[in-house]
C-alpha cells in the first residue's frame, strides 16, 4: 500500500525572501527518496507544504490523484510525518501518547489497544511503554515518535531531519528500525537531511540549494556523474597550482580558501598521475572516490555549511 | 466518528497533564479561595451594596469567585497550548486529520470542567461559613452555567495564547484582559448605585452577563425566563463568536 507524490513547480516566499523556487519532484510509490540541503535551502518551507502545515502559494503537489489544499483532509489520513523536535507530550507514558494520538485518526481506544500493543513490541519499546516520555533518551524517543507517525497505517512517510539530535549508533539503529519498516509494509519515505551519510539512505536523492532543485538521481548515479575520484591539493600558492592544472583537460578545477580541490578524475591511477605531477609544489594532499560532498560542492560551486552541529 | 474521538482525546490528554501538574492546581484554586477568605471576612461590616443590604459579604462573594476559579483555571489551561506549540505536540495535531473545531471543543471543555471541579470543590468547603439555600436543582442549573462560562473563558484564553510565543507574554497580556473583565462583571459590587462610565463598562462587559445568570441560578428558586432570557442572549452570542473565531485562527496557517 504506497502512492506516488507529484511535486509541480513549487515556489514559495516569505515576507523578505523566496525560499523555494519553481520546485519539481516526482517521488514514486514506495520508493525512499531523501531531499539533500544545507539550513536555508528551503527542505523545510517544502516539508511544511507537502504535509499541510503551510498554505501553498504556487505550484502544486499531488498525492495519488488529491491535491494539497483542496483535499489537505484527505491527505492528512493518508500521510505519517516524523517531525525533527518529536511530537510527543513529554508529561504523558508512551502508551498514553500513542492512544491520544490514534485518536486524532479517528481511531477509538478499544481499536487502538492492539495496535498500540503490537508496533511498541516491534519497536523494542514494550518495557519502556508506562514510562514518561520525557525521561527516556533522544534515540528511544524517534522511536516513540516514528510509532507515532505510522499508527494509524499512512501510505506516506514524511520524516523532517529525523537524525537530529541522535548520537552515531542511534542514528544506524533509526534507520535500521525505517528499512525494515519499508520493506515490510512498501510505504513511500520521504526525509529530509543535512548529512551526507543519511543521504546515502535514499534511492533517489533531491538536491536543494537556495530553494532550487538542482539534482534529482540515484545517490551513486550522482557520483558517477562528477568522475570516479576528488583531489583536495594544499599549497600556499594556488593561483600558480591552478595554472598548472588548467593546461590539462576534463578537470573540474575549484579554488577554496586553503586549498584546491580537482574532481573528475576517471581512476585512481589518473590522480596519481596528477600528483606526480605537482609533488614538488604541494604542502599536502588527498585523494578520495567522489563523495556527496564533492557532487555537492561541484553542483554548486558552494561548501556545505551546517548551522547546528 | 473523528470529531468524536479527537475531541474526546483531546480532553483526556488535557485533564490528565493539569492533574499531573500539582502547582497549576494550586495557583488556579487557593488563590481565588483565599482572596475569597480575607476579602469577605474583612468586608463583613461594612459591605452593604444597594439592592443586596439582606445578603452577607461572604454569600454575595460566592458566585463571583467560583468564576473567579473558572477564570484562572481558563487561563491555566491555556497556557497548554504554548507549551505544546514549543515542545512539537501541536505540530503533529496539525497534521493530524483532527478536525479543526475538535481542537477547540477539547480544549474549551477540557478548561471548563477542570475550572469547574476546582469551584464545586470551592463551593463544598465555604458551605458552612454561608448561608445557601439552593434546591439540588438549581445546584445542577448552576453546574451547568457554570461549565458553559468555563468554556467561553477557555475560549477566550485560547484565542489569546493561539499567536504567542511565551507563557510568561501570554500571561501578562490575559491578566490585563481578565482581571478588568472579572472586575467589572459585578462579581465585586452590583450594577445599581455605581458612577454612570462603571456601568457602561459593566453592561458592555460579557462575563456580566454570565454573572447575572450564575446569581440567578444558586439561589433559593428557580430563575424565571424572562430573568435569565436576556443575559442568556447575549452571553451565548458571545460563545459563539469565541469559538467562530478560535476556529478560523486555528485554520490559518
Amino acid at each position: 500500500m504506497s502512492i506516488t507524490i507529484q511535486i509541480d513547480q513549487i515556489s514559495y516566499s516569505y515576507k523578505d525572501h523566496q525560499a523555494l523556487n519553481g520546485v519539481s519532484i516526482e517521488i514514486p510509490a514506495g520508493s525512499i527518496v531523501g531531499v539533500l540541503g544545507p539550513n536555508g535551502s528551503g527542505k523545510s518551507t517544502l516539508f511544511k507544504l507537502i504535509t499541510t502545515s503551510l498554505n501553498m502559494q504556487k505550484g502544486t503537489a499531488k498525492y495519488g490523484e488529491y491535491i494539497v489544499g483542496k483535499d489537505s483532509a484527505e491527505i492528512r489520513k493518508k500521510i505519517g510525518v516524523v517531525f525533527q523536535s518529536p511530537a510527543l507530550d513529554g508529561h504523558l507514558s508512551v502508551k498514553e501518547n500513542l492512544l491520544y494520538h490514534g485518536q486524532f485518526y479517528g481511531l477509538t481506544r478499544v481499536q487502538l489497544k492492539t495496535r498500540v500493543d503490537e508496533l511498541l513490541q516491534d519497536f523494542n519499546l514494550a518495557d519502556r511503554s508506562n514510562d514518561t516520555v520525557k525521561t527516556l533518551s533522544g534515540g528511544l524517543k524517534r522511536r516513540v515518535e516514528l510509532c507515532r507517525a505510522i499508527l494509524h497505517n499512512p501510505e506516506v512517510l514524511i520524516l523532517d531531519e529525523p537524525s537530529t539530535g541522535l548520537d552515531p549508533n542511534a542514528r544506524l539503529d533509526f534507520w535500521d528500525t525505517l528499512e525494515k519498516l519499508q520493506i515490510k509494509t512498501g510505504l513511500t519515505i520521504l526525509f529530509s537531511t543535512h548529512w551526507f551519510e543519511e543521504a546515502e539512505m535514499a534511492s533517489h536523492l533531491a538536491i536543494l540549494s537556495h530553494g532550487k532543485l538542482i539534482a534529482y538521481e540515484e545517490p551513486s548515479k550522482l557520483r558517477e556523474q562528477l568522475g570516479g575520484y576528488t583531489l583536495e591539493l594544499h599549497t600556499e600558492h594556488t593561483q600558480t597550482l591552478i595554472k598548472e592544472l588548467t593546461k590539462s583537460d576534463n578537470l573540474n578545477i575549484t579554488p577554496k580558501e586553503k586549498f584546491v580541490q580537482v574532481s573528475g578524475i576517471k581512476t585512481k591511477q589518473d590522480g596519481m598521475a596528477i600528483l606526480n605531477n605537482l609533488n614538488d609544489q604541494l604542502d599536502g594532499f588527498s585523494l578520495s572516490p567522489a563523495s556527496l560532498k564533492d557532487v555537492y560542492l561541484n553542483l554548486t560551486g558552494e561548501e556545505f555549511v551546517m548551522e547546528d552541529n | 466518528m473523528l470529531l468524536y474521538t479527537s475531541s474526546w482525546s483531546l480532553f483526556r490528554r488535557e485533564v490528565v497533564r493539569f492533574l499531573r501538574q500539582r502547582s497549576r492546581l494550586i495557583g488556579a484554586f487557593i488563590q481565588p479561595v483565599l482572596f475569597w477568605a480575607v476579602l469577605s471576612s474583612g468586608m463583613k461590616a461594612s459591605f452593604k451594596p444597594a439592592g443586596y443590604e439582606s445578603v452577607s459579604a461572604l454569600d454575595y462573594f460566592m458566585p463571583g469567585f467560583m468564576i473567579m476559579i473558572v477564570l484562572f483555571t481558563a487561563i491555566f489551561s491555556t497556557f497548554s497550548i504554548i507549551e505544546d506549540r514549543k515542545d512539537g505536540f501541536l505540530q503533529g495535531l496539525l497534521v493530524s486529520p483532527a478536525p479543526r473545531l475538535s481542537i477547540v471543543i477539547g480544549k474549551l471543555a477540557a478548561g471548563s470542567f477542570l475550572g469547574v471541579l476546582q469551584a464545586l470543590v470551592f463551593f463544598l468547603i465555604s458551605l458552612p461559613f454561608t448561608e445557601q439555600s439552593m434546591s439540588f436543582i438549581n445546584f445542577v442549573f448552576s453546574i451547568v452555567i457554570l461549565l458553559w462560562i468555563g468554556f467561553t473563558l477557555t475560549g477566550l484564553g485560547f484565542l489569546f495564547a493561539w499567536k504567542m510565543e511565551s507563557t510568561q507574554g501570554f500571561h501578562s497580556v490575559i491578566m490585563l484582559v481578565m482581571l478588568p473583565m472579572w472586575f467589572f462583571s459585578g462579581a465585586f459590587f452590583p450594577v445599581t448605585g455605581i458612577p454612570t462610565w462603571m456601568q457602561m463598562c459593566m453592561k458592555l462587559n460579557p462575563l456580566t452577563y454570565g454573572m447575572d445568570m450564575i446569581r440567578l441560578t444558586m439561589a433559593k428558586e428557580l430563575p424565571k425566563i424572562e430573568q435569565i432570557g436576556t443575559p442568556a442572549i447575549f452571553f451565548a452570542i458571545f460563545t459563539l463568536l469565541i469559538v467562530f473565531f478560535s476556529v478560523k485562527i486555528t485554520k490559518r496557517n
